[in-house]
Protein backbone atom coordinates (compact mmCIF):
# COMPACT_ATOMS: atom_id res chain seq x y z
CA UNK A 1 0.00 0.00 0.00
CA UNK A 2 1.97 2.99 -1.01
CA UNK A 3 1.94 5.81 1.45
CA UNK A 4 -0.69 8.73 1.31
CA UNK A 5 2.34 11.27 0.54
CA UNK A 6 -0.13 14.68 0.76
CA UNK A 7 -1.20 13.31 3.99
CA UNK A 8 2.25 12.32 5.26
CA UNK A 9 4.02 15.94 4.30
CA UNK A 10 1.25 17.61 6.30
CA UNK A 11 1.57 15.32 8.78
CA UNK A 12 5.41 16.38 9.71
CA UNK A 13 9.25 15.48 9.73
CA UNK A 14 8.48 12.02 11.62
CA UNK A 15 5.67 10.61 9.93
CA UNK A 16 7.84 11.33 6.38
CA UNK A 17 10.83 9.86 7.95
CA UNK A 18 9.45 6.83 9.30
CA UNK A 19 8.13 5.92 5.52
CA UNK A 20 11.36 7.48 4.04
CA UNK A 21 13.35 4.94 5.28
CA UNK A 22 11.04 1.99 4.03
CA UNK A 23 10.91 3.51 0.90
CA UNK A 24 14.56 3.74 0.24
CA UNK A 25 14.80 0.43 1.17
CA UNK A 26 16.86 0.75 4.24
CA UNK A 27 14.09 0.02 5.98
CA UNK A 28 14.96 -0.51 10.07
CA UNK A 29 18.31 0.18 9.58
CA UNK A 30 17.75 3.42 9.19
CA UNK A 31 18.11 5.63 12.54
CA UNK A 32 15.82 7.71 13.71
CA UNK A 33 18.31 10.41 13.92
CA UNK A 34 19.33 9.94 10.58
CA UNK A 35 16.03 9.97 8.98
CA UNK A 36 14.66 12.93 10.55
CA UNK A 37 17.74 14.55 9.81
CA UNK A 38 17.31 13.27 5.89
CA UNK A 39 13.73 14.29 5.81
CA UNK A 40 14.67 17.85 7.95
CA UNK A 41 16.88 18.02 4.67
CA UNK A 42 14.10 17.54 2.26
CA UNK A 43 11.39 19.45 3.44
CA UNK A 44 12.04 21.78 6.46
CA UNK A 45 8.32 21.83 7.56
CA UNK A 46 7.64 24.06 10.37
CA UNK A 47 5.82 23.16 13.36
CA UNK A 48 1.68 23.22 14.12
CA UNK A 49 2.78 26.25 16.74
CA UNK A 50 4.61 28.38 14.20
CA UNK A 51 2.12 27.58 11.28
CA UNK A 52 -0.74 29.51 14.12
CA UNK A 53 1.24 32.36 14.57
CA UNK A 54 1.67 32.84 11.19
CA UNK A 55 -1.44 32.65 10.71
CA UNK A 56 -2.19 34.91 13.40
CA UNK A 57 -0.17 37.49 11.29
CA UNK A 58 -2.61 36.66 8.12
CA UNK A 59 -1.01 34.33 6.21
CA UNK A 60 -3.43 31.81 5.38
CA UNK A 61 -1.33 29.53 3.42
CA UNK A 62 0.15 28.69 6.82
CA UNK A 63 -3.32 27.69 8.26
CA UNK A 64 -4.06 25.72 5.32
CA UNK A 65 -1.28 23.56 5.96
CA UNK A 66 -1.86 23.41 9.56
CA UNK A 67 -5.48 22.13 9.05
CA UNK A 68 -4.72 19.50 6.21
CA UNK A 69 -2.48 18.07 8.99
CA UNK A 70 -5.00 17.91 11.27
CA UNK A 71 -8.60 17.99 9.20
CA UNK A 72 -8.90 13.77 9.06
CA UNK A 73 -7.78 12.45 12.08
CA UNK A 74 -9.89 15.37 14.03
CA UNK A 75 -12.74 14.17 11.47
CA UNK A 76 -12.51 10.41 12.53
CA UNK A 77 -12.02 11.48 16.08
CA UNK A 78 -15.58 13.36 16.27
CA UNK A 79 -17.41 10.85 14.03
CA UNK A 80 -16.47 8.29 16.46
CA UNK A 81 -17.56 10.02 19.17
CA UNK A 82 -20.75 11.50 17.99
CA UNK A 83 -21.64 8.28 16.12
CA UNK A 84 -23.22 10.34 13.27
CA UNK A 85 -21.80 12.16 10.27
CA UNK A 86 -23.96 15.05 10.33
CA UNK A 87 -23.33 15.52 14.23
CA UNK A 88 -19.41 15.16 13.67
CA UNK A 89 -19.53 17.52 10.26
CA UNK A 90 -21.19 20.47 12.70
CA UNK A 91 -19.30 19.83 15.39
CA UNK A 92 -15.83 19.87 13.02
CA UNK A 93 -16.78 22.85 11.76
CA UNK A 94 -17.45 24.58 15.62
CA UNK A 95 -14.69 23.25 16.09
CA UNK A 96 -12.35 25.01 13.62
CA UNK A 97 -14.60 28.28 13.74
CA UNK A 98 -13.27 28.64 17.49
CA UNK A 99 -9.76 27.69 16.16
CA UNK A 100 -9.67 30.45 13.83
CA UNK A 101 -11.37 32.68 16.49
CA UNK A 102 -8.54 32.10 18.77
CA UNK A 103 -5.75 33.34 16.20
CA UNK A 104 -5.70 36.64 17.81
CA UNK A 105 -5.02 35.45 21.02
CA UNK A 106 -3.49 32.52 20.22
CA UNK A 107 -0.02 31.65 22.34
CA UNK A 108 2.73 29.17 22.29
CA UNK A 109 1.80 27.49 26.02
CA UNK A 110 0.57 24.10 25.00
CA UNK A 111 0.95 21.83 22.32
CA UNK A 112 -1.40 22.52 19.65
CA UNK A 113 -2.66 19.21 19.02
CA UNK A 114 -3.53 19.07 22.92
CA UNK A 115 -4.98 22.18 22.07
CA UNK A 116 -7.24 21.29 19.18
CA UNK A 117 -8.57 18.55 20.76
CA UNK A 118 -9.34 20.17 23.85
CA UNK A 119 -11.90 22.50 22.13
CA UNK A 120 -13.10 19.02 20.33
CA UNK A 121 -13.39 18.00 23.22
CA UNK A 122 -15.53 20.60 24.70
CA UNK A 123 -17.21 20.92 21.53
CA UNK A 124 -18.10 17.37 21.55
CA UNK A 125 -19.48 18.00 25.29
CA UNK A 126 -21.50 20.91 24.19
CA UNK A 127 -23.40 18.87 21.77
CA UNK A 128 -24.07 15.99 23.66
CA UNK A 129 -25.77 18.89 26.39
CA UNK A 130 -27.51 20.25 23.71
CA UNK A 131 -28.71 17.35 21.75
CA UNK A 132 -29.61 14.70 24.75
CA UNK A 133 -32.66 13.58 23.31
CA UNK A 134 -31.17 12.72 19.83
CA UNK A 135 -27.87 10.44 21.11
CA UNK A 136 -27.56 6.98 21.29
CA UNK A 137 -28.18 4.92 17.93
CA UNK A 138 -24.86 4.57 16.38
CA UNK A 139 -24.18 5.13 12.78
CA UNK A 140 -23.12 1.87 12.72
CA UNK A 141 -25.35 -1.14 11.96
CA UNK A 142 -23.96 -4.53 13.10
CA UNK A 143 -26.74 -6.02 10.38
CA UNK A 144 -24.65 -4.08 7.32
CA UNK A 145 -21.71 -6.60 8.12
CA UNK A 146 -23.36 -9.07 6.04
CA UNK A 147 -22.22 -13.04 7.06
CA UNK A 148 -18.87 -13.46 5.40
CA UNK A 149 -18.51 -16.80 2.62
CA UNK A 150 -18.65 -19.86 3.95
CA UNK A 151 -14.69 -20.62 3.81
CA UNK A 152 -13.25 -17.52 5.45
CA UNK A 153 -10.01 -16.71 4.14
CA UNK A 154 -7.06 -14.77 5.87
CA UNK A 155 -8.41 -11.17 4.14
CA UNK A 156 -12.35 -11.68 4.98
CA UNK A 157 -10.90 -12.87 8.80
CA UNK A 158 -9.29 -9.69 9.12
CA UNK A 159 -11.96 -7.91 7.44
CA UNK A 160 -14.36 -9.33 9.97
CA UNK A 161 -12.04 -8.96 13.10
CA UNK A 162 -11.84 -5.24 11.70
CA UNK A 163 -15.99 -5.18 11.74
CA UNK A 164 -15.88 -6.42 14.96
CA UNK A 165 -13.48 -3.49 16.34
CA UNK A 166 -15.43 -1.25 14.52
CA UNK A 167 -18.72 -2.34 16.21
CA UNK A 168 -17.10 -2.82 20.02
CA UNK A 169 -15.90 0.30 19.89
CA UNK A 170 -18.84 1.81 18.89
CA UNK A 171 -20.49 -0.21 22.11
CA UNK A 172 -17.33 1.20 24.29
CA UNK A 173 -18.52 3.92 26.90
CA UNK A 174 -18.42 7.52 26.25
CA UNK A 175 -14.98 7.87 28.21
CA UNK A 176 -13.32 4.90 27.52
CA UNK A 177 -13.92 5.59 23.75
CA UNK A 178 -13.00 9.32 24.04
CA UNK A 179 -9.51 8.34 25.58
CA UNK A 180 -8.94 5.75 22.90
CA UNK A 181 -9.78 7.75 20.15
CA UNK A 182 -7.87 10.83 21.75
CA UNK A 183 -4.66 8.13 21.83
CA UNK A 184 -5.37 7.33 18.08
CA UNK A 185 -6.22 9.74 15.98
CA UNK A 186 -4.48 12.60 18.37
CA UNK A 187 -1.53 10.63 19.29
CA UNK A 188 -1.56 11.88 22.68
CA UNK A 189 0.66 11.34 25.66
CA UNK A 190 -1.53 9.98 28.71
CA UNK A 191 -0.63 13.24 30.31
CA UNK A 192 -2.28 15.67 27.44
CA UNK A 193 -5.41 12.77 27.11
CA UNK A 194 -5.28 13.89 30.99
CA UNK A 195 -5.26 17.49 29.94
CA UNK A 196 -7.66 17.06 27.85
CA UNK A 197 -10.20 15.27 28.95
CA UNK A 198 -10.16 17.05 32.35
CA UNK A 199 -9.46 13.57 34.61
CA UNK A 200 -6.01 12.88 36.14
CA UNK A 201 -3.02 11.00 34.63
CA UNK A 202 -4.34 6.99 36.19
CA UNK A 203 -7.62 7.77 35.38
CA UNK A 204 -6.89 8.27 31.56
CA UNK A 205 -4.46 5.42 31.98
CA UNK A 206 -7.32 3.18 33.38
CA UNK A 207 -9.71 4.00 30.57
CA UNK A 208 -7.58 3.48 28.15
CA UNK A 209 -6.57 0.16 29.68
CA UNK A 210 -10.24 -0.98 30.16
CA UNK A 211 -11.22 0.22 26.31
CA UNK A 212 -7.75 -1.68 24.83
CA UNK A 213 -8.52 -4.57 26.73
CA UNK A 214 -12.79 -4.97 25.27
CA UNK A 215 -11.56 -3.67 21.66
CA UNK A 216 -9.21 -6.70 21.59
CA UNK A 217 -11.42 -9.12 23.34
CA UNK A 218 -13.78 -8.43 21.15
CA UNK A 219 -11.33 -8.45 18.13
CA UNK A 220 -10.37 -11.80 19.35
CA UNK A 221 -14.18 -13.07 19.30
CA UNK A 222 -15.46 -15.79 16.65
CA UNK A 223 -16.73 -15.06 13.58
CA UNK A 224 -20.48 -15.99 14.54
CA UNK A 225 -20.73 -13.84 17.56
CA UNK A 226 -21.04 -10.90 14.51
CA UNK A 227 -24.14 -9.02 15.03
CA UNK A 228 -24.61 -10.15 18.57
CA UNK A 229 -22.87 -7.42 19.56
CA UNK A 230 -24.58 -3.99 20.19
CA UNK B 1 -21.55 6.64 33.09
CA UNK B 2 -18.75 6.30 36.06
CA UNK B 3 -15.99 4.22 35.40
CA UNK B 4 -13.68 4.64 38.55
CA UNK B 5 -14.14 1.22 40.49
CA UNK B 6 -11.98 -0.55 37.13
CA UNK B 7 -8.78 1.17 37.85
CA UNK B 8 -7.51 -1.67 39.71
CA UNK B 9 -7.24 -3.44 36.11
CA UNK B 10 -3.13 -3.94 36.02
CA UNK B 11 -1.05 -3.76 32.93
CA UNK B 12 -0.09 -1.48 30.30
CA UNK B 13 -2.44 0.94 28.98
CA UNK B 14 -2.50 0.48 25.18
CA UNK B 15 -2.20 -2.62 22.85
CA UNK B 16 -0.34 -2.11 19.86
CA UNK B 17 -2.39 -4.81 18.14
CA UNK B 18 -5.58 -3.06 18.69
CA UNK B 19 -4.10 0.11 17.76
CA UNK B 20 -2.57 -1.58 13.89
CA UNK B 21 -5.85 -2.69 13.52
CA UNK B 22 -7.87 0.52 13.96
CA UNK B 23 -5.36 2.13 11.95
CA UNK B 24 -5.52 -0.31 9.07
CA UNK B 25 -9.70 0.30 9.74
CA UNK B 26 -9.96 4.14 10.25
CA UNK B 27 -9.76 5.58 6.75
CA UNK B 28 -12.73 8.18 6.39
CA UNK B 29 -11.64 11.62 5.08
CA UNK B 30 -13.33 14.90 5.72
CA UNK B 31 -15.30 15.45 2.58
CA UNK B 32 -14.43 17.94 -0.03
CA UNK B 33 -17.00 20.69 0.46
CA UNK B 34 -16.65 20.22 4.93
CA UNK B 35 -12.57 21.51 4.04
CA UNK B 36 -13.53 24.31 1.65
CA UNK B 37 -16.32 25.82 4.20
CA UNK B 38 -13.34 26.03 6.75
CA UNK B 39 -10.96 27.11 4.39
CA UNK B 40 -12.51 29.99 3.12
CA UNK B 41 -13.84 30.86 6.68
CA UNK B 42 -10.24 31.23 7.39
CA UNK B 43 -9.47 33.02 5.09
CA UNK B 44 -12.78 35.54 5.46
CA UNK B 45 -11.39 35.89 9.34
CA UNK B 46 -7.94 37.33 7.84
CA UNK B 47 -9.32 39.44 5.54
CA UNK B 48 -12.14 40.70 7.06
CA UNK B 49 -14.70 43.27 6.20
CA UNK B 50 -14.30 46.80 5.23
CA UNK B 51 -13.18 48.28 8.07
CA UNK B 52 -12.63 45.86 10.09
CA UNK B 53 -10.22 44.27 7.55
CA UNK B 54 -8.23 47.80 6.83
CA UNK B 55 -7.60 47.66 10.65
CA UNK B 56 -6.28 44.47 10.68
CA UNK B 57 -4.43 45.28 8.07
CA UNK B 58 -2.40 48.03 9.42
CA UNK B 59 -2.80 48.83 13.12
CA UNK B 60 0.59 47.26 13.33
CA UNK B 61 2.42 50.09 10.65
CA UNK B 62 0.29 52.54 12.09
CA UNK B 63 0.81 52.12 15.27
CA UNK B 64 4.68 51.73 14.63
CA UNK B 65 4.66 55.12 12.36
CA UNK B 66 2.56 56.83 15.78
CA UNK B 67 5.47 55.75 18.32
CA UNK B 68 8.16 56.99 16.29
CA UNK B 69 6.40 60.49 16.22
CA UNK B 70 5.93 60.15 19.93
CA UNK B 71 9.60 59.82 19.94
CA UNK B 72 10.44 62.27 17.98
CA UNK B 73 7.99 64.86 19.73
CA UNK B 74 9.63 64.50 22.80
CA UNK B 75 13.01 64.09 21.70
CA UNK B 76 12.82 67.33 20.19
CA UNK B 77 10.42 68.88 23.17
CA UNK B 78 13.34 68.28 25.33
CA UNK B 79 16.06 69.49 22.71
CA UNK B 80 17.92 72.67 23.60
CA UNK B 81 16.15 76.30 23.03
CA UNK B 82 19.01 77.75 21.96
CA UNK B 83 18.44 76.30 18.20
CA UNK B 84 14.51 76.98 18.20
CA UNK B 85 14.68 80.96 19.59
CA UNK B 86 15.31 82.26 16.00
CA UNK B 87 12.22 80.73 14.97
CA UNK B 88 10.52 82.19 18.25
CA UNK B 89 10.55 86.32 17.95
CA UNK B 90 9.98 87.23 14.07
CA UNK B 91 12.59 90.34 15.52
CA UNK B 92 15.60 88.09 16.16
CA UNK B 93 17.88 88.03 13.18
CA UNK B 94 17.21 85.37 11.35
CA UNK B 95 20.83 83.28 11.76
CA UNK B 96 21.10 80.01 12.29
CA UNK B 97 23.14 79.37 15.42
CA UNK B 98 26.29 78.37 14.51
CA UNK B 99 29.89 78.16 15.73
CA UNK B 100 30.91 82.01 14.99
CA UNK B 101 31.42 83.93 17.70
CA UNK B 102 29.18 86.84 16.65
CA UNK B 103 26.36 84.99 16.34
CA UNK B 104 26.70 83.02 19.46
CA UNK B 105 27.23 85.99 21.47
CA UNK B 106 23.66 87.36 20.03
CA UNK B 107 22.12 83.79 20.60
CA UNK B 108 23.03 83.94 24.22
CA UNK B 109 21.60 87.55 24.30
CA UNK B 110 18.33 86.09 23.09
CA UNK B 111 18.91 83.19 25.29
CA UNK B 112 18.64 85.20 28.52
CA UNK B 113 16.33 87.69 27.60
CA UNK B 114 13.86 84.34 26.65
CA UNK B 115 14.62 82.84 30.01
CA UNK B 116 14.15 85.95 31.91
CA UNK B 117 10.52 85.75 30.22
CA UNK B 118 9.79 82.31 31.24
CA UNK B 119 10.81 82.96 34.75
CA UNK B 120 9.05 86.30 35.31
CA UNK B 121 6.00 84.37 33.60
CA UNK B 122 6.49 81.79 36.04
CA UNK B 123 6.92 83.69 38.99
CA UNK B 124 3.92 85.20 38.37
CA UNK B 125 1.58 82.36 37.87
CA UNK B 126 2.74 80.74 41.21
CA UNK B 127 1.66 84.39 43.21
CA UNK B 128 -1.98 83.89 41.46
CA UNK B 129 -1.53 79.96 42.57
CA UNK B 130 -0.84 80.89 46.13
CA UNK B 131 -3.61 83.66 46.69
CA UNK B 132 -5.55 81.03 45.44
CA UNK B 133 -4.48 78.35 48.04
CA UNK B 134 -4.63 80.77 50.80
CA UNK B 135 -8.83 81.56 49.80
CA UNK B 136 -9.50 78.47 49.73
CA UNK B 137 -8.22 77.01 52.64
CA UNK B 138 -8.28 80.28 54.51
CA UNK B 139 -11.03 79.76 57.57
CA UNK B 140 -11.62 83.46 58.13
CA UNK B 141 -12.36 84.66 61.51
CA UNK B 142 -15.47 87.45 61.33
CA UNK B 143 -13.82 90.79 60.15
CA UNK B 144 -10.57 89.69 58.80
CA UNK B 145 -11.36 89.66 55.09
CA UNK B 146 -7.58 89.18 54.85
CA UNK B 147 -7.12 88.02 51.06
CA UNK B 148 -10.83 89.09 49.51
CA UNK B 149 -8.89 92.69 48.97
CA UNK B 150 -5.96 90.83 47.06
CA UNK B 151 -6.09 92.49 43.63
CA UNK B 152 -5.63 89.15 42.05
CA UNK B 153 -9.26 87.71 43.62
CA UNK B 154 -12.21 89.37 43.91
CA UNK B 155 -15.79 88.21 44.99
CA UNK B 156 -18.56 89.44 44.02
CA UNK B 157 -20.44 92.31 46.46
CA UNK B 158 -23.35 91.00 48.55
CA UNK B 159 -26.48 91.36 45.56
CA UNK B 160 -29.00 94.02 46.17
CA UNK B 161 -31.44 91.53 45.39
CA UNK B 162 -30.63 89.70 48.46
CA UNK B 163 -33.61 90.48 50.14
CA UNK B 164 -36.39 88.96 51.96
CA UNK B 165 -39.41 89.22 54.21
CA UNK B 166 -37.98 86.61 56.56
CA UNK B 167 -36.22 87.17 58.92
CA UNK B 168 -32.24 87.27 58.32
CA UNK B 169 -29.73 85.64 60.92
CA UNK B 170 -26.34 86.89 59.74
CA UNK B 171 -27.44 90.45 58.86
CA UNK B 172 -24.10 91.77 59.97
CA UNK B 173 -21.84 88.70 58.42
CA UNK B 174 -23.29 88.98 55.10
CA UNK B 175 -21.41 92.82 54.69
CA UNK B 176 -18.03 90.97 55.90
CA UNK B 177 -17.54 88.66 53.31
CA UNK B 178 -18.73 84.66 52.42
CA UNK B 179 -16.43 83.15 54.60
CA UNK B 180 -17.84 84.77 57.96
CA UNK B 181 -21.82 84.35 56.09
CA UNK B 182 -20.74 80.73 56.18
CA UNK B 183 -19.36 80.30 59.36
CA UNK B 184 -22.81 82.00 60.24
CA UNK B 185 -24.81 79.46 58.88
CA UNK B 186 -22.91 76.57 60.13
CA UNK B 187 -23.03 78.43 64.28
CA UNK B 188 -26.74 78.45 63.07
CA UNK B 189 -27.18 74.70 62.39
CA UNK B 190 -24.95 74.06 65.12
CA UNK B 191 -26.79 75.51 67.91
CA UNK B 192 -29.69 73.91 66.25
CA UNK B 193 -31.56 76.75 64.73
CA UNK B 194 -32.30 74.26 61.54
CA UNK B 195 -34.58 76.77 59.95
CA UNK B 196 -32.51 79.95 59.96
CA UNK B 197 -29.90 78.25 58.73
CA UNK B 198 -31.62 76.61 55.83
CA UNK B 199 -32.92 80.52 54.91
CA UNK B 200 -29.42 81.81 55.19
CA UNK B 201 -27.98 79.04 52.86
CA UNK B 202 -30.78 79.93 50.54
CA UNK B 203 -29.63 83.42 49.95
CA UNK B 204 -25.78 82.30 50.21
CA UNK B 205 -25.58 80.14 47.31
CA UNK B 206 -27.54 82.83 45.35
CA UNK B 207 -25.25 85.30 46.26
CA UNK B 208 -21.99 83.04 45.99
CA UNK B 209 -22.60 79.47 44.00
CA UNK B 210 -19.69 79.13 42.76
CA UNK B 211 -18.33 78.96 46.34
CA UNK B 212 -15.83 76.40 46.83
CA UNK B 213 -17.14 74.97 50.17
CA UNK B 214 -20.67 73.97 47.85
Amino acid sequence: MSPDWQELQFKGPEALAAVAGQVIGMGPTLSPRVSVTYSRTMTETPTDSALMLRYKDGDVAAFETLYRRHNNSLYRYLLRCCRDRDAAEDVFQDVWGKIIKSRTNYRRTAKFTTFLYRVAHNCFIDHVRRNKRHLGKADTDPDQYASPSDEPDLAAEKRLARQRLDIALMALPNEQRDVFLLHEEAGLTLDNIALVTGVNRETAKSRLRYAMNKLKAAMSEPAQSLGNQS
Amino acid sequence: MNHDGENELPGTGSDPTVSAEYQAMANERTPADLDSAVLKEAEAAVRGSGLQGFTALWFRPLAFVASLALALALLLENTSTDTLLWTLDPETPTVVPSDNANTTTEAEKISSEFSEMIEASSKRMREQEAARDAIILNLNEPGAPQNFSSENFTLPPVPNRVTTNSPRSCTEELTVGPWAWWQCISDLDDAGRHDEASVEMEFFIKAYPDFPEL
